[in-house]
């Protein structure tokens, strides 16, 4: 038998715990209202964890409200000296090593357009917001809250939501995958005085203008499911030189057709098995210093590796490479073999 | 260099290239813009399917539409148009060559002397089949050997090539990019929407 004590103290907590989830929805209302209206400059690391690798990049972050962002990276040596410029209406990314700027629609304003549908549904009940305390960051008071993901695929976010401003001071993210990322601020200004130049991000001569990023992150068997619709099956190398490890998939698309790249890695060595339609000759060359190309036919599916190792090398890994006689059975994980390189 | 092209003789090269591949190349600059119809389009592909040369061809044009795209673009001044007039008005007549027919010189306005008369009909007979001439000398000439396994290409890589180089250049410093342009927009806090 239930006794009446217990009874009386979850009556007592009930409306606790009703007041606590809508005071975490109250509180993300108000960041998201406040977000645009805040400028703020500052100090800020991201740490990435996945796969049992840890990857780490220190930026300087500045936003001007409503809708101005820039991003100057210092670290790591791969990113250092690249610059990320969102003026409210393109996105530029200047990536000196290539003497490319990747250019695209502006983020930021298709983020805060989307703000009232994100607000409704808080309202509305249709997201998940759990309050997990208060808490200090920066010497500032902070509200920390956790968002339920809309789908099974996409991550969870814990937010550390400053009092006064409502910007996020930390974010941690976990996906079902098992990655992890942390973006927090060491240092940050709030209302600082920011200039146009600081957003503006003119084409550097002898720089190419090139458009956004293509590749979308995707998970091997979504790669797998669209190959098998394409192709018949997903394309993979028996051989590989020892240590490279497949890190990620992506897909993209070449004059409205589909392309799926597998990406490996082996410490600062890359290669990127890339899969198409069959069209043209095939073309082999190194193109850059460190970046050698091979393509090969395989019946109706064109094979393109580019990476680091030698093009004798790529030759050995494009002749491992199959489509599986039957469409579905699932892919053996990459067994690295064969010379070193 | 016939045997290597279309693995034929000379003159069943010619035939092919006067009367399929003319009719194939033809149609390559609306096949990449995609207006051609659907038989027209099927026709096309099955014959790029069988002909290297044709294939050569249509990622010459290819790499040619790429190379046009990268170009930056320029603003017009406002007074351009005007301008470009005036300059037009400003220049000598050209010498009118003296033909029986009417030429197209001479119905134009008089602010067109730059337009040219058209050729003697003879001549606009046989330069397509000149055109063609050359196109097959061309691709005869053009035509080179697959290379072996492992041995350096020394053609100019394609569209499709100079993207996946860059894709593949791309990937490692944008998927920490995407991560921290991510987390830096205030607005998408729960996550869902920027990332698709």
């Amino acid at each position: 038998m239930i006794r009446p004590s217990l009874i009386a103290t979850a009556l007592l907590l009930l409306p606790a715990l009703s007041l606590s989830a809508q005071d975490a929805r109250d509180v993300m209302i108000r960041s998201l209202a406040q977000e645009s209206r805040v400028s703020y400059a500052g100090y800020q690391t991201t740490v990435v964890t996945e796969g049992g690798k840890v990857r780490r990049a220190a930026q300087i972050v500045k936003r001007r409200a409503p809708d101005k962002l820039r991003i100057e990276y210092l670290a790591p040596q791969r990113l250092k000296g690249e610059l990320v410029v969102d003026d409210g209406t393109r996105l530029r990314r200047s990536i000196p090593a290539l003497r490319v700027v990747e250019e695209g629609p502006s983020r930021l304003h298709r983020s805060l357009e989307r703000h009232q549908n994100r607000i409704r549904d808080l309202r509305e009940g249709k997201r998940t917001v759990t309050l997990i305390g208060e808490g200090s960051l920066l010497n500032r008071p902070v509200t920390i809250v956790q968002l339920s993901p809309s789908k099974p695929d996409r991550p969870t976010r814990t937010l550390w939501l400053d009092h006064a401003t409502g910007v996020a001071l930390r974010v941690e993210e976990k996906s079902p995958g098992g990655r992890t990322s942390v973006t927090s601020f060491a240092r940050i200004t709030f209302d600082p005085v920011l200039g146009d130049a600081e957003f503006r991000l003119d084409l550097p001569s002898g720089f190419t203008v090139v458009p956004a990023h293509m590749g979308r992150p995707i998970s091997l068997q979504r790669a797998q499911q669209i190959a098998r619709g394409q192709w018949g099956g997903l394309p993979m190398p028996s051989l590989v030189p020892a240590g490279f490890v497949l890190t990620s998939a992506h897909q993209l698309s070449f004059h409205e057709h589909p392309v799926l790249a597998l990406r490996y890695t082996r410490g600062r060595d890359d290669l990127s098995l890339f899969i198409s339609d069959s069209a043209g000759e095939p073309f082999t060359a190194p193109v850059q210093p460190r970046v050698n190309v091979y393509q090969r036919p395989l019946g109706r599916v064109l094979i393109t590796l580019v990476g680091t190792p030698s093009t004798a090398q790529l030759a050995q890994i494009a002749a491992s490479i199959a489509i599986p006689s039957q469409p579905g059975s699932p892919q053996l994980p990459v067994v690295s073999r064969g010379s070193a390189h | 260099m016939a045997a290597a092209c279309c693995g034929e003789s000379w003159l069943i090269m010619w035939n092919r290239i006067s009367w399929k591949c003319g009719g194939t190349t033809r149609c390559l600059g609306e096949y990449l813009d995609g207006t051609l119809s659907r038989r027209r389009r099927h026709a096309v592909e099955a014959h790029l399917r069988g002909c290297g040369a044709c294939r050569r061809e249509l990622e010459s044009l290819r790499r040619t539409l790429v190379l046009l795209s990268d170009l930056p673009r320029r603003e017009l001044s406002d007074n351009f148009e005007a301008a470009l007039q005036a300059r037009l008005a400003g220049m000598p007549p050209t010498r009118r060559p003296a033909q029986p027919w009417l030429s197209l010189s001479r119905l134009a306005p008089s602010s067109a002397p730059y337009l040219r008369a058209p050729m003697p009909s003879e001549t606009r007979r046989w330069a397509p089949l000149g055109a063609l001439a050359f196109v097959a000398g061309a691709l005869a000439v053009w035509n080179v050997q697959p290379p072996s396994s492992g041995s350096p290409d020394h053609r100019q890589p394609s569209a499709y090539v100079r993207m996946v180089v860059r894709e593949h250049q791309l990937t490692p410093g944008a998927d920490m990019n995407s991560t921290v342009v991510s987390h830096n927009l205030g607005g998408d806090p729960l996550g869902d929407g920027d990332d698709e």
